[in-house]
């Protein structure tokens, strides 16, 4: 039986979906009423937002909430590209890096900083 | 015998020639935004740990007026991809319970339920 890369590509791309559904919008929601909508909830003041992602399974969850999605988004974008007309090998191979590098990049940024979240003392 | 390959050509604006295919393509960006939160979102958690005044600097940088633009498309985005998402589980993810077939409004009023409870829970999280 000969081995796809499919489902590896697959299984991310559809949680990533769900979770951008799902867990996003309330994230979104919640940013905008806290910054433009001039409310202060003080589960986004600095120490305790802080404190809170000093827990390592918060931080993890936060991880895969904001991981997930971009993972889909950079494949989704990268089909887009393709339906739009990015269809010579070369300029998918470029696609491909642009998208998967792009979402990578981001990837290491967001480590960072949630690890030191957990690991820098509150 | 010569073999051809078959390379499709399409106009570049064909999602502009059908309603269904304008919603498709609308569909498939709201990825571009959505990505666009999560690297602002991405940023913010630098901030948060670079300390309070760095913190702070990012919030007014969203309470701004291109910020509340920006997060307002994103919000439109993120509720659109929901939507659409939630519109296609009955297919994606068809539900056998004792051999019958789970309508599909079920499932779609399953995903929107568990929506409001996860934006309940953020919010008592936050406590608002």
């Amino acid at each position: 039986m000969t081995m796809s890369n499919k489902p590896v590509i697959w299984l991310p791309f559809a949680a990533g979906g769900m979770v951008a559904a799902l867990v996003l919008p309330a994230l979104m929601l919640i940013v905008l009423l806290s910054t433009a909508g001039g409310m202060h909830p003080p589960g986004l003041e600095h120490a305790t937002l802080l404190g809170f992602l000093h827990n390592p399974v918060a931080a993890a969850v936060l991880f895969l909430v904001l991981t997930l999605p971009l993972w889909h988004a950079a494949h989704r974008l990268r089909m887009t590209l393709q339906d739009l007309g990015v269809r010579t090998s070369a300029s998918r191979r470029v696609v491909v890096w642009l998208c998967y590098g792009g979402a990578a990049a981001i990837n290491v940024v967001l480590i960072w900083a949630l690890a030191s979240a957990v690991l820098v003392h509150a | 015998m010569r073999t051809h390959s078959h390379t499709p050509r399409m106009p570049l604006f064909w999602w502009l020639r059908r309603a269904s295919y304008l919603r498709y393509m609308l569909r498939e960006l709201t990825c571009v935004p959505i990505a666009a939160w999560i690297v602002v979102a991405t940023a913010g958690l630098v901030d948060l740990v670079r300390g309070p005044a760095a913190w702070q600097g990012f919030l007014h940088g969203m309470a701004s007026p291109a910020g509340f633009t920006f997060q307002l498309i994103v919000l439109i985005a993120g509720v659109y991809h929901a939507v659409t998402w939630f519109a296609l589980a009955p297919r994606t993810m068809p539900l056998n319970l004792g051999g019958r077939q789970v309508p599909g409004s079920w499932i779609q009023g399953a995903h929107y339920a568990l929506l409001l409870a996860i934006l309940v829970a953020v919010f008592v999280l936050v406590e608002i």
